[in-house]
């Protein structure tokens, strides 16, 4: 026989169903929903980053044929200005032989005494930034020669290297011969070291 | 007149409408039920969708991870070549040719006047970074990076002279590097008190004088 509840006992059960459902869907929430809503949150936030991060190595991995096409022209070029304007060391370690090599013809064609050469060591240029390819090296040139020949010298030295500086210069009078002049010219030009170097 | 007589007791009472107290009960914990089901369900789905796409973008960088470095590292020795181009170019431009003021001086130069020395010096200042004070107690400021070296140049005409006009001659000399093609690199050309004076040395005459004129050079930053 099927068992009669009074109203109250009805109620009763209402409200303890209703108090099970509650927790049921509050221990659903709490121990499942919340969980996996944190969970899919940080996989989002992952997913962004990792979309971003992958867009650009993509971005990067597809510039490196551009990019190694450009370091070989940079290299060429750097190769053809070393080649052409850098003073290189001649017998080993002398950077003054290889100036003498450079300037005695211009001095010769411009009528310019050159009486001596004495170069510095060869400092990294122009940034001082260790493994560069280049170095600043200073000579200071004593000579003789008269107004118009220091100029055609200076300007031959000029139009032979773009990157050669006249850093300092001194022209003296010589007492009793106002046609030469003594002449201390500092110059600051780019260096390379003899082996190639890698950039 | 009618008599209605009701026999069933009260609890024995049963609703006979469709839509009964039990029904609306059993409905509401369906709806309820379903959507619990719903909303646990979508965060599943929402969870797990998030999950294989993560795995697609972790599958992606793991392919490109190698390649990705290779890039990085070409990308680092571009930017160094670069550098040492950017370099270069600037040594190249900056340079002052000075066989043009030379031929300008000679051309200028007043027949009166005679040069005895000629000195130009260059130099290469790097100028001092100014750190910004910190407040007590605050973290102390990033110091900011190194300025660029600058070329400081000057150039300095001693000379000798023994004419009348000497005066108006040394001053039209100064005036030389106010003109083309000085405009564009000397900032300033003065005759420094008591640089034009007698001739101190022995045998001059009375009209010997003795000259001097400074010329500063625009500053050019590397």
């Amino acid at each position: 026989m099927k068992k009669q509840f009074t109203q109250k006992e009805k109620q009763q059960i209402g409200v303890m169903a209703l108090m099970a459902v509650i927790g049921l869907c509050y221990g659903v929430w709490t121990l499942a929903v919340v969980p996996m809503r944190k969970a899919a949150s940080q996989r989002t936030k992952a997913i962004a980053a990792l979309i971003k991060k992958n867009a650009t190595a993509t971005a990067a991995v597809a510039a490196i044929t551009a990019d190694t096409e450009r370091i070989a022209m940079i290299k060429a070029e750097i190769n053809q200005i070393r080649d052409a304007y850098a003073i290189r060391p001649i017998l080993g370690s002398s950077y003054q032989l290889g100036l003498r090599a450079r300037l005695e013809p211009l001095a010769h064609v411009t009528g310019f005494t050159i009486q001596a050469i004495l170069v510095q060591n060869p400092e990294s240029m122009p940034r001082k930034r260790p493994g560069a390819p280049f170095s600043l090296c200073v000579a200071e040139i004593r000579g003789v020669a008269s107004y118009l020949q220091l100029r055609d010298f200076i300007a031959a030295i000029e139009a032979d290297n773009p990157y050669v500086h006249v850093s300092s210069l001194t022209i003296a009078s010589v007492s009793g011969n106002v046609r030469r002049h003594r002449v201390i010219l500092r110059i600051e030009c780019i260096s390379a070291p003899a082996g190639e170097s890698s950039l | 007149m009618k008599l209605r007589v009701n026999l069933i007791a009260e609890k024995e009472v049963r609703d006979c409408s469709v839509v009964t107290p039990r029904f609306l009960i059993r409905l509401t914990g369906a709806l309820v039920a379903t959507a619990v089901l719903a909303v646990f369900g979508w965060v599943f789905i929402v969870s797990q969708q998030r999950a294989t796409a993560l795995k697609a973008e972790e599958w992606k960088w793991g392919r490109l991870e190698s390649d990705f470095k290779q890039a990085q590292a070409l990308s680092k020795r571009l930017r160094a070549a670069e550098f040492i181009v950017a370099d270069l170019d600037v040594w190249r431009t900056v340079r002052h040719k000075w066989s043009d003021d030379l031929t300008a001086i000679a051309v200028a130069f007043p027949e009166t006047l005679q040069l005895t020395d000629l000195s130009m010096t260059r130099a290469t200042v790097i100028p001092a970074v100014v750190i910004p004070k910190s407040k007590p107690g605050a973290k102390p400021p990033r110091s900011p990076p190194p300025s660029p070296p600058e070329f400081r140049t000057s150039l300095r005409l001693t000379g000798v002279t023994s004419s009348p006009t000497a005066e108006d001659d040394v001053a039209g000399c100064r005036k030389i590097f106010t003109e083309h093609p000085f405009t564009n690199t000397v900032t300033a050309a003065v005759i420094p008190p008591g640089a034009f004076r007698q001739n101190p040395a022995v045998n001059a005459g009375p009209n010997d004088r003795i000259f001097e004129i400074i010329c500063t050079y625009r500053v050019i930053t590397l």
